[in-house]
């Protein structure tokens, strides 16, 4: 198989199972046992992958496609929440994968932190006030239990996830 | 290793930014110390470096208050003036500075038509407002204090140093007195060495607000509720500091004599208390003398009277009528926040 | 290329604890200040201030805002009953009471946050 057609195929699989664990967040009443406006951040999987399968500039699209989705099925302000807090997620992840050796939890933990950061951000723009930052403190506590999770599961699939890529590029052959 | 190197490096900055951003503003603390002073309660709310400066600072000021209730009480019979009223003789040392107050007084009197003077002692001290026995006087007792408020008969010497007046005449500074003392506090604030940052005071509820408090530079001061108790007010006034506001109300002093309520601020033209519809008026002025004094002619003359004198002093008020509603001269437009449904702005 | 990585360095633990640390250093300089002091309400819209109440003071009551968003007084509390977003976050967080508790409804422009009372005035004149 060539390797664009490859990554082309990955590429289509972790965007599509990005929306889903989107989806599946918004279903599970997740306001019971979790702060109001922290997010489970189980596509989160899906782009730490997306990284370190197929580099920054894939992360990214998958990025962007989440926000889409988010601002179709959710509107407006979702959708800005989402990018902001996904691109600088995105990044902050991508250097850890590359230029560090940080285990799996660690950049799990960061790109959920910067997530939040980044809502934050959109949140006190959109509102016109700071007043919002009287929830940073809970969300950054959240981030880091959710961004653990999301390490750890990520870790724990690691082995299924290169099967399948091999999978992938044997596929074609 | 390096991700390390750089997490910790950023962990570091962040935290010096904290560090270095609470340190930036001078962080003053503030505490408060009240007293009686002048038949009225002082307060005086300080924010300055340390605790020790605020109680430094307010001692200085409660002290300077203090002695400007030996120079212009009516009622103390070692205070100055009380002194000149019953003929006595008095020491020249601070005689300049209360013929400087007693000028000043009359000069913004004499636009009143007669309705208000320095020379109030006669009448006011017949109807017991200054010792707190109120009582109503008959028609003669009245007639006769009537004429004896006449400011046009005193007599400023110059070169003396002194002042004249009638026989009978009593000098009563009291009606800005308070304001007097808010003027006071804030010379002092001037020439302390502490390092305090703002202050604010009250005089028997003539008020004076200095500087910032916590970096903020507006101060919100609460307008008595005539209606409500002592603690209600239904209005706010956003101002900056320096800033002096005086109120006067015919809730203060007042007694009911045979079904009729007499409150304490005195007509001296008809030598009965005022009654131009308004239950209290609120002046903010340049100065604490001016803010007392104007509050009390306001409340006498009424707005229609008033609105000329305030423009040519550059200062504002809030006027308050017994149907609850209320008007404000177009300088505190803006910062009259009103609180309470049931006052109406006009 | 993946296996390389493993869950947790021995590092990453030290780098875990100072985010922890930083983490409740925000909660102590920007978490619940002067809890004693009765609070008082801030509504805001589009970062104006719309309102302020002494939840003291206040009575039961409903507010309805120009966006359509409905705030409740009860008890001495605050909290956002209605709203027009899609994800209700605002009425999910439910009751606010203390000084320092916020609650924001994004997409409405709303936020609602706890001074203490003594903002209101600093001196009475009379």
């Amino acid at each position: 198989m060539r390797k664009s057609t490859y990554k082309i195929a990955l590429f289509g699989m972790i965007s599509a199972a990005a929306l889903v664990l989107s989806f599946l967040e918004s279903v599970i009443p997740m306001a019971s046992f979790m702060p109001p406006g922290a997010k489970a951040g189980f596509s989160n999987v899906a782009t730490m992958f997306a990284a370190v399968s197929l580099g920054f500039p894939a992360a990214a699209c998958v990025t962007l496609i989440k926000a889409l989705f988010a601002g179709v099925t959710r509107g407006f302000t979702a959708m800005c929440m989402s990018f902001c807090g996904g691109m600088l997620s995105t990044v902050a992840m991508y250097l850890m994968f590359r230029f560090s050796k940080a285990g799996y939890m660690l950049i799990g933990i960061v790109s959920a932190l910067f997530h939040n950061l980044g809502q934050l951000l959109v949140a006190c723009v959109l509102v016109g006030n700071s007043a919002v930052i009287g929830y940073a403190p809970v969300l950054l506590v959240s981030g880091i239990v959710t961004g653990a999770v999301t390490g750890t599961v990520l870790r724990a699939a690691i082995p299924r996830l290169d099967k399948i890529t091999k999978d992938i590029k044997q596929g074609g052959e | 290793m390096k991700f390390v190197r750089i997490t910790a490096i950023m962990t570091l900055i962040t935290a010096l930014c904290f560090a270095f951003s609470s340190c930036s503003q001078i962080k003053t603390k503030s505490s408060s110390q009240s007293d009686v002073i002048m038949g009225s309660v002082v307060t005086v709310k300080t924010y300055c470096a340390s605790d020790e400066s605020n109680a430094q600072l307010q001692q200085e000021i409660l002290g300077r208050i203090r002695q400007l209730d030996s120079l212009i009480s009516k009622n103390d019979e070692n205070a100055v003036l009380c002194q000149i009223n019953r003929g006595l003789p008095y020491s020249d040392k601070d005689i300049h500075e209360l013929i400087k107050y007693l000028k000043s007084t009359v000069d913004i009197y004499s636009v009143s038509g007669g309705k208000l003077a320095v020379t109030s002692g006669a009448l006011t001290e017949l109807w017991g407002f200054d010792n707190g026995e109120f009582r109503k006087p008959d028609r003669d007792e009245i007639q006769n204090a009537v004429s004896l408020c006449d400011d046009s008969k005193l007599i400023f010497d110059t070169d003396s140093n002194t002042v004249s007046f009638a026989d009978g005449q009593v000098l009563n500074l009291g009606s800005v007195g308070k304001g007097i003392a808010c003027d006071k506090a804030g010379e002092w604030l001037m020439l302390t060495s502490q390092f305090c940052e703002g202050a604010v005071i009250s005089v028997g509820g003539s008020v004076g607000v200095f500087g910032t408090h916590d970096g903020k530079d507006v101060w919100n001061v609460g307008i008595r509720d005539p209606f409500g108790s002592e603690n209600d007010y239904f209005a706010v006034l956003s101002v900056k500091g320096n800033s002096f506001i005086s109120t006067s109300g015919n809730y203060e002093k007042f007694f009911e004599y045979e079904g009729q309520t007499y409150h304490h601020i005195l007509d001296l033209t008809t030598g009965y208390p005022a009654d131009s519809g308004l239950v209290s008026v609120t002046v903010k002025a340049d100065t604490g003398l001016l803010s007392d004094a104007l509050s009390t002619m306001c409340f006498v003359l009424g707005r229609e009277k008033s609105d000329g004198i305030l423009k040519s002093y550059g200062a504002d008020a809030v006027f308050v009528y017994t149907d609850k509603s209320v008007e404000v001269t177009e300088g505190l437009e803006e910062s009259l926040s009103i609180k309470n449904g049931e006052y109406t702005l006009k | 290329m993946n296996g390389s990585r493993r869950l947790i360095e021995k590092r990453d633990i030290a780098v875990i604890l100072i985010l922890c640390l930083a983490v409740g250093l925000c909660f102590f300089l920007f978490g619940r200040v002067n809890s004693q002091k009765t609070p008082v309400a801030v509504i805001t819209v589009n970062g104006e201030e719309i309102k302020r109440i002494n939840l003291a003071r206040a009575e039961d009551g409903k507010i309805t805002l120009s966006n359509g968003v409905v705030i409740e007084t009860v008890n001495h509390a605050i909290r956002f009953t209605e709203s027009g977003c899609r994800d209700k976050i605002c009425i999910h967080t439910g009751s606010l009471d203390k000084v320092g508790d916020t609650a924001a409804c994004v997409p409405m422009k709303t936020v609602i946050t706890l001074e203490g009372a003594d903002s209101d005035i600093d001196i009475l004149t009379y």
